[in-house]
């Protein structure tokens, strides 16, 4: 197993690194760097395919797609998204810095993550290749609308896309696994679970919430498979509709509320450590996370109408307290930053910015709440983007910047994150205000509104938001690229984060002044182990 | 042959600065959740497909088709296959807390052998059902029968492999795999016993 240690070893020694050798490694920081670009690249064809959609939204007129085609490529979008992107992002992130934050030097089942991440790259690049096969996969249709399965028989591109989707399903478990076993088993002597880091203790939730979501949705992959190769006779009449709602249908599933949860714990160490001081609610913080957690799991008891929601993927009525966990959480941050003396660098900006478009959300349902809101349209559609994608988006960004030392050898500039905040936050804004304030009440498609409506303007607006979003994508990935590339930095332990709620450090090697690690007595370990290093 | 009931932490890993090292965070245990969260995530992959079972049961008219033959005694055999399978993998954790070398080897023997009767009379289910897979009882009873048999084959591949260890004496570095075993074999019983019901009991 190849450790930092081994690692450091090899550089003094001259000996070269070799690609092969960091593609196989074991290493936690590799592992979870290889998941998180992988991850990032997938991003950029659901952004790209976002926008090809938002241009087909400019005019009536606009047919740069087939009928056919939209279909496809608004399932790209949204698998690519949220299962390529977002989930194994957030996961990658994790398998990065939470034994880092608990002051280990390895991960508690590294072959695990290896195999997950082989299993993620493989069912990646499966699942974007059986879209260029055939006119694309009819099957992947099934994760947004039943009417795929009475579609019969399966080709070659379907086949690939059902085999690629379980290897995914699988990686996700793999990953999942290894993080919560991580944060069961490699704390150090003392810490409890009141005391675990924000972004640690999310973590372990929206590992225990993937492995269980991704186990059912997994069984419902092999179901549909078995339909398919059946000639489309086994999930049929009502019985079919029930088992599609609750194991393939992409808001049936927990899993889609894992880039929130996992978003939220980033927040709450990014704003915290970036507020020099320690949290006004640490307990409180990770109840609440908590909660949203236990919460996203009554998607599997969903109400039978649904898919029918106006505020998806909120399915089931008590999910509806989402938004005030989120409202307090945010209270919580406010307070501590204004208790603190705020740094204001580009991961504050960026966690300031991510709140928005969870307010946001919290808008639209006080909107919903006083108008008439039909589902299947636009407002929806701009309600699952700002709550569900946007807003963990910028909080992964937030953490990018925030933990860029251990994570790269070297600190983002600044001056990248600032601006990326700014495009994130003119796009947030742009994307997504049309579809509330002008065409809530229309279909997703143009060509079913109303006629003589011009929304033209209003869809112009939003392809420059999407635009802007994209912007900030390539920036932020063009800059954590650079930084891997780039060679280390020296370790500079003066920017410590000295009173952050965890024993992560900078060093990309561990805690350079420490040889044993103290016992953790507190809330904020490496704070204290300092006090302890300067009076010995 | 005897377990050995202490554990040892991986050793400590240097810190690469000359000085000091790191105390090694104690990993034992790992394996136990790990393995623990992986038979989960088994189980409700299975409890998917049996739920499927009984959902499409309750709301399709005429659920079985002609010609469908659903043996009770096979049925009945799976259930009491699953249930031995279960007490067979206490036996396991017992004979791991008591340090019995030779009683875990024993039950692990038993564990295999049952296992592979219970993907035996999964195929044997499957072979005499008398329809094919292209209806809706059909497709889920080939599922549901087919995850069955292949959590049989890994329990087999699981024990197989803990009583191989056993054997040779390797069990410090088992432990943990053995219990994971247990573990899985509780689950098996739990699973067959849902098979027995959804697929026999309301048919």
């Amino acid at each position: 197993m190849a450790t930092d240690a081994t690692l450091e070893a090899d550089q003094q020694l001259g000996r070269p690194r070799s690609f092969l050798g960091d593609l196989f490694s074991t290493d936690y920081r590799k592992l979870g760097l290889f998941v998180l670009v992988t991850s990032l690249l997938f991003a950029v064809v659901s952004l790209v395919v976002g926008e090809v959609l938002r241009a087909e939204l400019l005019t009536p007129d606009a047919n740069i797609l087939k009928a056919d085609s939209d279909g496809q490529l608004f399932n790209l979008h949204v698998s690519a998204g949220l299962y390529l992107f977002l989930i194994p992002a957030f996961l990658g992130l994790a398998t990065a810095i939470v034994p880092a934050q608990l002051g280990s030097n390895s991960s508690a089942l590294p072959r695990l993550s290896l195999f997950g991440r082989c299993c993620f790259t493989l069912g990646g690049l499966g699942l974007l290749v059986s879209y260029l096969i055939g006119g694309g996969p009819w099957s992947a249709q099934v994760l947004l609308d039943s009417r795929a399965l009475l579609g019969g028989g399966v080709g070659n591109s379907s086949e690939l896309w059902l085999v690629s989707f379980a290897l995914v399903l699988v990686a996700l478990i793999s990953l999942s696994i290894n993080l919560v076993a991580t944060v069961a088993r490699m704390k150090p002597r003392g810490v409890e679970l009141s005391k675990l880091p924000a972004f640690s203790t999310s973590s372990a939730i929206a590992g225990l919430v993937t492995i269980i979501s991704a186990a059912i949705t997994l069984g419902g992959v092999v179901l549909a498979w078995v339909h398919f190769h059946q000639g489309g006779a086994v999930l049929t009449g009502a019985a079919g509709e029930f088992i599609w709602r609750h194991t393939l249908w992409v808001y049936g599933q927990p899993m889609v509320y894992v880039p929130a949860i996992a978003g939220l714990g980033v927040l709450t160490d990014v704003l915290v450590s970036a507020s020099r001081r320690r949290s006004l609610a640490h307990n409180a913080s990770l109840v609440l996370i908590g909660v949203i957690g236990a919460l996203s799991l009554l998607a599997l008891v969903q109400t039978p109408d649904a898919t029918s929601s106006v505020f998806l993927p909120l399915t089931h009525p008590s999910q509806a307290f989402d938004l005030v966990a989120v409202g307090l959480l945010s209270l919580i941050w406010l307070a501590t930053l204004a208790a603190g003396k705020p740094r204001f660098g580009a991961a504050l900006v960026l966690g300031i910015v991510a709140t928005v478009p969870m307010v946001g959300a919290g808008l639209l349902a006080v909107k919903a709440a006083v108008s008439d809101v039909e589902s299947g349209n636009q407002f929806t559609s701009a309600f699952v983007h700002l709550f569900v994608f946007l807003g963990p988006l910028v909080g992964l960004f937030a953490g990018l910047y925030h933990w860029s030392k251990p994570l790269t050898g070297r600190f983002l500039k600044n001056g990248g994150g600032l601006l990326a905040a700014l495009l994130l936050l003119v796009g947030s804004l742009a994307g997504f205000v049309p579809s509330i304030v002008m065409t809530s009440d229309q279909p997703r498609l143009v060509g079913q509104y109303a006629d003589g409506l011009d929304t033209s303007w209003a869809h112009a607006v939003q392809f420059g938001g999407g635009l802007a979003i994209g912007l900030a994508v390539l920036l932020v990935l063009g800059a954590f690229l650079g930084a891997i590339v780039a060679k280390s930095t020296e370790d500079d332990d003066s920017k410590s984060e000295a009173f952050g709620q965890s024993l992560e450090w900078l060093a990309s090697r561990g805690p350079t002044r420490f040889d044993v690690l103290p016992e953790i007595v507190s809330e904020r370990p490496l704070a204290d182990s300092e006090l302890i290093g300067a009076k010995s | 042959m005897s377990l050995t009931t202490s554990s040892t932490a991986s050793p400590a890993l240097a810190n690469g600065e000359g000085g000091g090292a790191r105390p090694a965070v104690n990993r034992l245990g790992s394996v136990v959740v790990g393995g623990s969260l992986a038979v989960l995530a088994e189980f409700l992959l299975v409890a998917c497909l049996i739920g499927a079972h009984v959902v499409a049961q309750q709301k399709t008219s005429s659920f079985i088709p002609e010609g469908a033959k659903l043996d009770d005694y096979v049925g009945g055999m799976i259930a009491m296959t699953g249930v031995l399978i279960g007490l067979t993998g206490m036996w396991v954790l017992h004979s791991l807390r008591a340090a019995d070398g030779k009683y875990a080897g024993l039950s692990l023997g038993l564990l295999s052998g049952l296992s592979v009767g219970l993907a035996a009379l999964c195929w044997w289910s499957m072979s005499s059902v008398g329809v094919g897979a292209d209806s809706t009882f059909g497709g889920l009873f080939f599922t549901v029968m087919s995850a069955t048999a292949l959590i049989g084959l890994i329990t087999v591949f699981l024990s197989g492999a803990c009583l191989f260890a056993v054997i040779e004496g390797e069990t410090v570095s088992m432990r943990e795999t053995i219990w994971v075993c247990a573990v899985q074999a509780m689950v098996v019983a739990v699973i067959c016993v849902g098979v027995w019901y959804s697929v026999w009991k309301l048919a």
